[in-house]
C-alpha cells in the first residue's frame, strides 16, 4: 500500500483514543482491542480514501461504530479471530485494571440509550466538533447539541460528571 | 476533573500494535488480492450512486485479422531462442546480479516498520461513501466525450455472438481458457470441491448421485479444473511452516479415470499465491505471487527510535539471502528452487518488490513444471489464448526501484496519450502508470516478448482483452478534468507493445463497474452521477470515435453477450429515500445491434436489498443458449440466496426467482449438461434444476 508509513503514523497516534472509546461505547476490555484492530485493518484497504477524507477522524470513527454495530452483532470478528491477532501482551494487573474501570464505565452510561453514548463519546470525549459528530452519527448537528445536553444532563443526576452538566465542552 | 473523565485518562490500553496490524492487513490484502482475480471490476465497496455505461464498438479484427496476428504472434516472427526473455526484460547474469538487485532495492524500501507498500493496492477505482466526489455537471461526461461523435455508419453488434459456459461449465472470461472452479462437469460426470472435499457425482440418470468422496489433503479453499480424467485443484496449503510467511499454493492432481474410486496422483507446493490459474487444453498455467520475505525485522519501540530501527531493518536486508527471495516448489521430494536465476527477470523500475513466477505444466505430468519469473509484483494477469499479460495494478508504481516518488520516464508513451503536462498533474499521472508485460504462450513455456506502458490504473484482469493481435485496455487515470476512463489499444513493435490508438474521456469522475470486450466490440460501464451507456466506434484503432449515448438508471456489474444483438447486464440500481440509500439488483436487456441506437428493451428489477453475486463473480452467471435463459443469483439482506431464471422471450423477460436453502452465494452454481439438463450446486446438494 502507498503511504503506509503515514498508516503507520496514525495508528500509532489514535490508537488508545479508539480504544477507549470502544469501551466507552460498551464493548469488554479484549473486545475493544479486537474490534479497533478490525476498524484499523478496514482503514488499511481502504486508506487511500481514509487519508484524502476532509475529516479523517470523522471517517475513522464512523468506521467504528459500524464495526461496533454490524460486526459485533453477527459476531464477525469473533469467527474469524480465531487465531489472535496480537499476542497478549498487557500484564495481568493492566488487564485487571482495564476490566474493573471498564465496567465502572459501562455501570455509570448504563442509563444513556446507545445513541447517548455516542454523542457523549464523540463530542465529549474523543472531542470531535459538534459538525465532525453530526457527520459520523448521520444527524443534523442541532440534534448532536440537544442530544448530548440531555445525555450530560442526565450523567450529571446519575453524579457521574458532577461540574458540567449541559455544558458543551 | 469528574469520575468518567477519569475512568477515559486512566484506562489502561496497550501498545499500539502497528506492526502486528500492518502484517495482517498486508496478508489480507494478499488474499483479497487472490479473490479479486474472480471480479469484473471493482465496483466500489458503497457506491452509493446511480450509474451509466459505455458501449464501445472496436473494429481492430475484421478482415485485416488474420495478418495482423502473423505480424505479432512470437514477436513479429524471430524464431524463438532459448531464452525467455526476448525483449526489454532482461534476465540476471547470474545470481549474484539477482540477489543484489533484490538487496539494493529491498534496502532503499524497507521502512522502520519493515516493508512498506509492498503489497501492490488493488482498488484504485473504488469509492467509499466518504470518499471526495466533485460534482460533474450533469451531461459534462457526455459533453466532453460527444465531441465529434457521428452517427454509427456501418458499425454493428448484429453478429456478436452469444457466449456460453466452458467445455467445464464455468462462464469464464476467454473462449478456449478455462478457469478454476469448485464444480465442473466433462459432460455427463460432475466433480466438486467443497473445503478439501472432492466428490465425484453421476449425472446420468433421472437424478444427480454421488459415487465417491476424496479428501485432499493440506488443502484449503481449493478450486477445481478437468482436464479429461484428470481433476487439477489449486488452493492454499495448510502445512506452511512459517506464519509469518503467507500460505503458500498447493497443487494436487486427481484421476477420476474410476470415477467411483478416484486417486491423488500428485500433489506439489509451491511457495507464493496464485494469482491466475487458467488451463488451455491440458496445459495448466499457473502466475504466483510472492511477497518479499518476512525477514527478521525489527519496529521502533521505546529504547529504538525511528531511525535505529531503520538502519538495523536496511541491515537485515542486506544480508538476506538469495533463499529468502525465491520461491520454492516440493513434489514430495523435497523443496527446490521454482526459479533458476537467469530465468528471473530484473524489472525496470517502478514493480513493487517481491517476485511473480509464471508456472506452466501439462495436467499429466504436474511435477515437471516450467517456470520464469519477474523480480517483483505485476498484480493484474489476463491471458488470451496466445498470450499472457501481467499488468501492475492500479496504484502499483508505489516503489520506484526503492526511491519512492521517483517517476519513470514515459518514454515508451510517447506522444500517443494527451496528457496534462505539468506540475501537480504530471505527478498524479505518474501514479497511475501501468506497466504491461506480454508473453508469448508456446505450450507450458512462456516467453517475454514485449513490454508496453499507459498512463492510467488497470482495475483488473476484465479490463483488458486480445484480440486479433490487438490488446484492447481500459484504463482509469486522473486527468485535466477530473479522473475518466479511456480505451486503448495496442499492439507489440518490436520489443515494445505501442499504444496506436485511444479514446478518452469517458465517465468523467466515475467509476468503471464493469468490462466485457468481444472481438469488434467492448462494453464498459461506469457508475456515480449519471447513466449514459455510450458506443464508440474503434473501426480504425487509430481513430476510435464516439457513436451514441443511451441513458439508462443503475449500472452494470456483469455483462454478458447472448446472441442476436443482444446483451444481459446484470447491475444494480440505488434509490434514494429519507431513510438513506436503498438498493437493489436489476438484469437488463438491452439491444445492441445498431451501436448508433443501443436501447434497454426490458429491465427486471429483484425486490429490494439485494445485491449480483456476478458482480464479483461471474461464475454465478449461466447461459443456456438452446433455453435462451439466463441463471443468476443474488444475495439479499436476510443472508439468504435468490437464484433468478431469465428467459429471454423476444424484447422481453420471463422471470421466475427462486429463494434457495443456502445462504452462501459462493455454494452455488449452475451448469449446464451435454444433455441440455442443468445441475444445481446449492450448499452441500447437487440436484437438477427444474427449469
Amino acid at each position: 500500500m502507498e503511504h503506509e508509513a503515514e498508516y503507520a503514523a496514525f495508528v500509532a497516534e489514535r490508537w488508545s483514543t479508539l480504544v477507549r472509546s470502544a469501551v466507552f461505547l460498551g464493548a469488554a476490555p479484549h473486545e475493544a482491542e479486537d474490534l479497533v484492530q478490525a476498524t484499523l485493518l478496514r482503514c488499511y484497504r481502504k486508506w487511500d480514501l481514509v487519508r484524502v477524507a476532509e475529516d479523517r477522524d470523522g471517517y475513522v470513527f464512523r468506521m467504528l461504530l459500524n464495526v461496533l454495530r454490524t460486526d459485533r452483532r453477527s459476531a464477525w470478528w469473533r469467527r474469524r479471530s480465531d487465531r489472535p491477532l496480537v499476542e497478549e501482551s498487557a500484564s495481568v494487573a493492566d488487564t485487571t485494571e482495564a476490566a474493573a474501570i471498564a465496567d465502572a464505565v459501562h455501570r455509570a452510561m448504563a442509563g444513556l440509550s446507545p445513541e447517548q453514548r455516542q454523542v457523549v463519546v464523540l463530542r465529549y470525549f474523543v472531542q470531535l466538533s459538534e459538525a465532525q459528530t453530526a457527520a459520523v452519527l448521520g444527524v443534523p448537528a442541532g440534534t448532536v447539541k440537544s442530544r448530548l445536553s440531555r445525555s450530560l444532563a442526565r450523567l450529571s443526576a446519575d453524579h457521574h460528571l458532577t461540574d458540567l452538566a449541559g455544558d458543551t465542552p | 476533573m469528574n469520575d468518567l473523565e477519569d475512568l477515559w485518562d486512566s484506562y489502561p490500553t496497550s501498545e499500539p500494535p502497528t506492526g502486528d496490524l500492518l502484517r495482517e492487513a498486508r496478508r489480507r490484502e494478499r488474499a483479497r488480492r487472490r479473490r479479486m482475480v474472480l471480479r469484473p471490476l471493482l465496483a466500489g465497496g458503497a457506491v452509493a450512486a446511480l450509474g451509466s455505461a459505455f458501449i464501445v464498438g472496436t473494429h481492430v479484427g475484421g478482415a485485416g485479422r488474420g495478418s495482423d496476428e502473423a505480424g505479432t504472434t512470437a514477436g513479429g516472427g524471430p524464431a524463438l531462442r532459448h531464452s525467455a526473455f526476448q525483449a526489454d526484460l532482461k534476465a540476471a547474469t547470474s545470481c549474484d546480479q539477482l540477489l543484489a538487485s533484490y538487496r539494493e532495492r529491498g534496502a532503499a524500501a524497507v521502512t522502520a516498520y519493515g516493508w512498506v507498500g509492498s503489497v501492490s493496492a488493488l482498488g484504485a477505482t473504488e469509492k467509499g461513501p466518504f470518499a471526495s466526489a466533485p460534482q460533474a455537471a450533469d451531461g459534462a461526461a457526455a459533453g466532453g466525450a460527444l465531441n465529434g461523435a457521428v452517427s454509427g455508419a456501418d458499425l454493428s453488434g448484429a453478429d456478436i455472438s452469444g457466449q456460453g459456459s466452458s467445455q467445464t461449465g464455468t462462464n469464464v472470461q476467454e473462449v478456449g481458457v478455462d478457469e478454476p472452479d469448485d464444480v465442473k462437469t466433462d459432460g455427463s460426470l460432475v466433480v466438486r470441491v467443497q473445503d478439501a472435499t472432492l466428490s465425484v457425482y453421476d449425472a446420468s440418470g433421472s437424478t444427480v448421485q454421488r459415487v465417491a468422496s476424496l479428501t485432499l489433503p493440506h488443502l484449503a479453499d481449493a478450486e477445481i479444473l478437468l482436464s479429461g480424467h484428470t481433476v487439477v485443484a489449486v488452493g492454499s496449503d495448510t502445512v506452511t511452516p512459517d506464519s509469518a510467511e503467507p500460505a503458500g499454493t498447493r497443487i494436487e492432481t486427481v484421476s477420476i479415470a474410476d470415477p467411483a474410486a478416484p486417486v491423488v496422483t500428485s500433489d506439489v507446493t509451491y511457495a507464493g499465491t496464485a494469482a491466475s490459474v487458467r488451463q488451455h487444453g491440458s496445459v495448466i498455467r499457473a502466475v504466483l505471487a510472492s511477497a518479499p520475505p518476512a525477514l527478521d525485522f525489527v519496529q521502533p519501540r521505546k529504547g529504538l527510535t525511528q531511525h535505529e530501527a531503520l538502519v538495523r531493518n536496511r541491515a537485515v536486508v542486506r544480508a538476506s539471502t538469495l533463499a529468502d527471495w525465491l520461491p520454492t516448489y516440493d513434489d514430495g521430494s523435497g523443496p527446490r528452487p521454482l526459479l533458476a536465476c537467469t530465468d528471473v527477470a530484473i524489472p525496470p523500475a517502478g514493480l513493487p518488490l517481491g517476485t511473480e513466477s509464471i508456472v506452466g505444466f501439462d495436467a499429466s505430468s504436474p511435477t515437471a513444471p516450467v517456470a520464469i519469473g519477474v523480480a517483483g509484483q505485476t498484480g493484474v494477469a489476463y491471458e488470451s489464448s496466445d498470450h499472457l499479460y501481467l499488468a501492475t495494478s492500479g496504484g502499483a508504481t508505489i516503489v520506484h526501484g526503492g526511491l519512492v516518488g521517483v517517476p519513470m520516464t514515459g518514454d515508451a508513451v510517447g506522444g500517443a496519450i494527451a496528457m496534462p503536462c505539468c506540475g501537480a498533474a504530471q505527478d498524479r499521472a505518474a501514479d497511475d502508470r501501468t506497466t504491461i508485460f506480454q508473453f508469448d504462450l508456446d505450450g507450458t513455456r512462456a516467453v517475454h516478448v514485449a513490454t508496453g506502458k499507459v498512463e492510467g490504473a488497470i482495475a483488473d484482469r476484465w479490463s483488458m482483452d486480445e484480440a486479433g493481435g490487438v490488446l484492447r485496455v481500459a484504463v482509469t487515470r486522473a486527468g485535466d478534468h477530473g479522473r475518466s476512463s479511456s480505451v486503448l489499444t495496442l499492439r507489440p513493435a518490436g520489443a515494445e507493445l505501442a499504444v496506436v490508438g485511444h479514446v478518452d474521456g469517458l465517465g468523467v469522475d466515475e467509476t468503471l463497474t464493469a468490462a466485457r470486450w468481444f472481438d469488434d466490440l467492448a462494453i464498459l460501464s461506469t457508475a456515480r452521477q449519471t447513466d449514459p451507456l455510450y458506443t464508440v466506434d474503434l473501426s480504425d484503432p487509430a481513430k476510435p470515435r464516439l457513436v451514441g449515448a443511451l441513458h439508462i438508471p443503475g449500472y452494470s456489474t456483469y455483462f454478458h453477450p447472448i446472441g442476436g444483438g443482444l446483451l444481459i447486464g446484470v447491475g444494480q440500481k440505488v434509490a434514494f429515500d429519507k431513510r438513506g440509500e436503498r438498493e437493489q439488483a436489476q438484469v437488463g436487456l438491452f439491444d445492441i445491434a445498431d451501436l448508433a441506437d443501443v436501447h434497454q428493451l426490458d429491465v427486471a428489477p429483484v425486490h429490494r436489498w439485494t445485491w449480483p453475486v456476478a458482480a464479483d463473480d461471474p461464475r454465478a452467471f449461466t447461459w443456456l443458449a438452446d433455453r435462451s435463459t439466463a441463471l443468476t443469483t443474488f444475495t439479499t439482506r436476510g443472508a439468504s440466496v435468490v437464484l433468478g431464471e431469465y428467459h429471454v422471450a423476444g424484447d422481453h423477460f420471463e422471470v421466475h426467482l427462486r429463494t434457495l436453502a443456502t445462504g452462501d452465494p459462493s455454494q452455488v452454481r449452475t451448469l449446464e449438461l451435454t444433455d441440455g439438463r442443468v445441475v444445481l450446486m446449492a450448499g452441500d446438494a447437487l440436484s437438477f434444476l427444474d427449469l
